[in-house]
């Protein structure tokens, strides 16, 4: 049955080709899914396949992200009890959990290419993963760790930066 | 990323300052140059107070956690005028799209007289919440949750008002305020209407205006409300609601209530707990309140509080009920409670046929010249379902509970709640009256119909295993059961008790922690 699949390749923005279950990224990424249902009138007449441009993505993250997309939206990659994956109750902890978590525990320039591409694909669930990683860099972070961790430069005068604490001091 | 990427060049040329600096290997700052919509994503899932402080970090975070739709600040912002001031600044700021709350909550805890000014302060931002919030607000002063009315402490500051504005846009508002200050419904001509509103939650609230509260929430100034909550209202002598909206109200504990009208010809759920009874500790009569409930289309009626002809002769009057629940039924008691038994079994008896009934039995302090009461109960309606609450002080409750079945026989489904009073969970001493009534496993009972059993709160307790192992054995027909232990039961008691359970019954039994978790 594998091996009816149809598949599609993706080239990054860096002119690498990878291959990937059409099924699969159709279930994932609305952005692909989008791109393939449009040239499917066209792809009916030739036995050829598809390529698709990823022009905002590198190889280096559209292979992370395509590891990402076949663990969690192949149901056959989905090992042990493929019910139990889908019918996972709140409080229980997420089959894939673990692998979320060594997901994200990368650089932060590689995280951050990750949400740009979780964005751009529009692959909800992988934003959102990434998102929530990025915000765990700011947590239990002072203003002056932050600031070192992300590189952010503060270009408020003192004067200024002043006025922005006077301002919200209501929250620190 | 791909730095000679086109599109990323046009973006970054954009903004003030480049994400990076290709010239250089110093660390660049990727996080601000991601857009506006994916920062907000992150700012997120951090609490709402690190949010707001990102805005000191550079100019470019200064104004984005106001893109936020959900600010949740776990304490009361100080200076209340400039949390003011940032509520109302946030549309202004974005000229973009205008910029609702989709939820709002603020909630701290109540610190007596440390937070003198926590109604002033609470007065001061509530306007500007009102202008903000789209979805929901809740807004809950954290107190002693065993306090009933307000101390000394709070009588200085109970005079301060804080004046409830109108939430145009809000579906939701909770407030609890732990009785600080007095809040106040703005005169109908003035007000404005809540047009959106669906849900209104209050608890621990003193009210400035006895009779406000039923204006507040009639039609007229809440056409869409559909569940209005209050619990420890003080100060509410009289409560007229008329509403065409309204699905589900629920009155608790509003003690003081004299006067009660509710016109409300949508009504589905009525709940009526301790409004007009005496409360325990208080030897004084209240007058009898005076009762007028016009809820025609009512399916679900709670009634624990004083059965007034009034309220007898309301129920029986619904034509559409299907489900009932009554105040306590003593199982032991004196000639008060016998008296007070009599009515509650008067309400029953007006029904010949009922889905679902929850009956409570209080097995509490038992006197030594304290009667058995049950027998009061000859009849019951015709149920499907049976939600028998047991409140027990380590009382023996057998027999009582007994009773009630064997009268119901033709149940399909029995909730049993056991619900322990007494913090410890010592049984009674020897010589209890509650022991004379022990020789309930010889009683005849035959629950034929019986299907499914679900039993909650289910402890250690001698008693509870007594009766459960009995119930078992005597529904015949069962085909789903599910227990669900209270805290005190530890995994290793679990694993023993669902090896006595299984032994003993023919079907499966679900076994579940406190907390849900399946006994494994």
């Amino acid at each position: 049955m594998a091996s009816e699949k149809k598949v599609v390749f993706l080239r990054s923005s860096d002119g690498e080709a990878f291959e990937v279950s059409e099924e699969v990224i159709s279930a994932a990424s609305v952005t692909i899914k989008g791109m393939i249902d449009e040239e499917s009138p066209s792809r009916a007449d030739t036995a050829a396949t598809t390529t698709l441009a990823i022009p905002n993505v590198t190889a280096a993250t559209l292979s992370r992200v395509l590891h990402y997309v076949n663990k969690h939206f192949d149901a056959a990659a989905v090992v042990g009890r493929p019910d139990d994956y889908i019918f996972c109750a709140p409080g229980d902890e997420h089959p894939l959990a673990r692998f979320d978590d060594d997901f994200v525990d990368v650089d932060n320039d590689t995280l951050i290419d990750l949400v740009h591409a979780a964005e751009y694909l529009h692959i909800k669930k992988l934003f959102d993963l990434t998102c929530k990683a990025v915000a765990d860099k700011l947590k239990g972070r002072t203003i002056d760790q932050i600031r070192e961790t992300f590189g952010i430069v503060n270009d408020y005068t003192v004067e200024e930066e002043v006025e922005v604490y006077r301002e919200n001091s209501w929250a620190f | 990323m791909d730095p000679s990427g086109a599109g990323e060049i046009a973006a970054a040329a954009k903004r003030a300052k480049p994400p990076w600096d290709t010239a250089t290997s110093i660390a660049v700052d990727r996080l601000s140059a991601l857009p506006d919509e994916i920062l907000a994503e992150i700012l997120l899932s951090v609490t709402s107070p690190d949010a707001v402080q990102t805005c000191v970090l550079s100019k470019r975070w200064c104004s984005l956690w106001k893109l936020l739709p959900d600010l949740h600040f776990p304490f009361f912002p100080k200076p209340a005028g400039s949390f003011r001031d940032a509520l109302d600044d946030q549309q202004q700021d974005l000229q973009v799209r205008p910029l609702h709350l989709r939820d709002l909550k603020v909630e701290g805890h109540d610190h007596g007289q440390g937070d003198g000014d926590l109604p002033s302060s609470i007065a001061t931002w509530l306007p500007a919440a009102a202008r903000r919030v789209h979805g929901r607000f809740t807004l809950l002063v954290h107190g002693d949750p065993t306090r009933i009315a307000p101390d000394e402490d709070e009588a200085a500051d109970a005079a301060v008002i804080v004046e409830l504005p109108c939430f145009e846009q809000a579906t939701s508002i909770s407030i609890g305020l732990s009785f600080r200050g007095r809040l106040a419904f703005l005169p109908p001509d003035v007000a404005g209407v809540f047009s959106r509103l669906t849900d209104l939650w209050l608890e621990r609230v003193q009210f400035q205006d006895p009779s406000a509260l039923g204006d507040a929430i009639s039609s007229a100034r809440c056409p869409c409300l559909q569940t209005f909550h209050v619990c420890r209202g003080l100060g509410l002598e009289k409560l007229a609601v008329s509403s065409t909206s309204l699905l589900k109200l629920d009155l608790q504990k509003l003690h003081g209530l004299l006067e009660l009208t509710v016109e409300t010809p949508g009504l589905k759920e009525l709940q009526v707990v301790d409004c007009f009874c005496t409360p325990a500790g208080e030897t004084d009569q209240l007058p009898a309140p005076v009762i007028s409930i016009t809820a025609p289309e009512l399916v679900a009626l709670d009634w624990r509080d004083s059965i007034t002809q009034d309220a007898i002769g309301f129920a029986h009057g619904l034509q559409h009920l299907r489900s009932l629940g009554t105040f306590l039924f003593f199982v032991y008691g004196d000639e008060d409670a016998d008296s007070y038994n009599r009515d509650c079994v008067r309400i029953l008896q007006g029904f010949r046929s009922i889905v679902t009934l929850t009956l409570i039995l209080a097995v509490l302090d038992i006197d030594d010249d304290d009667e058995y009461l049950m027998e009061a109960i000859t009849v019951l309606p015709d149920l499907t379902t049976l939600h028998l609450v047991i409140m027990s002080s380590g009382h023996c409750f057998g027999n009582s509970s007994l009773h009630v079945l064997r009268i119901c026989t033709g149940i399909r489904k029995l909730v049993l709640e056991l619900s322990s009073i007494s913090e410890s969970k010592e049984p009674c001493p020897f010589g209890c009256i509650c022991r004379q009534q022990s020789n309930w496993q010889n009683k005849e009972l035959a629950l034929v119909c019986l299907q499914e059993i679900e039993i909650q709160g289910f402890g250690p307790s001698e008693h509870d295993s007594g009766f459960v192992e009995h119930l078992f054995d005597r529904a015949t027909s069962l085909s789903k059961a599910t227990i669900f232990f209270d805290e005190s039961v530890t995994e290793g008691m679990a694993k023993e008790l669902c090896w006595m359970f299984q032994l003993s019954s023919k079907v499966h039994i679900d076994l579940r922690y406190h907390n849900n978790k399946k006994v494994l």
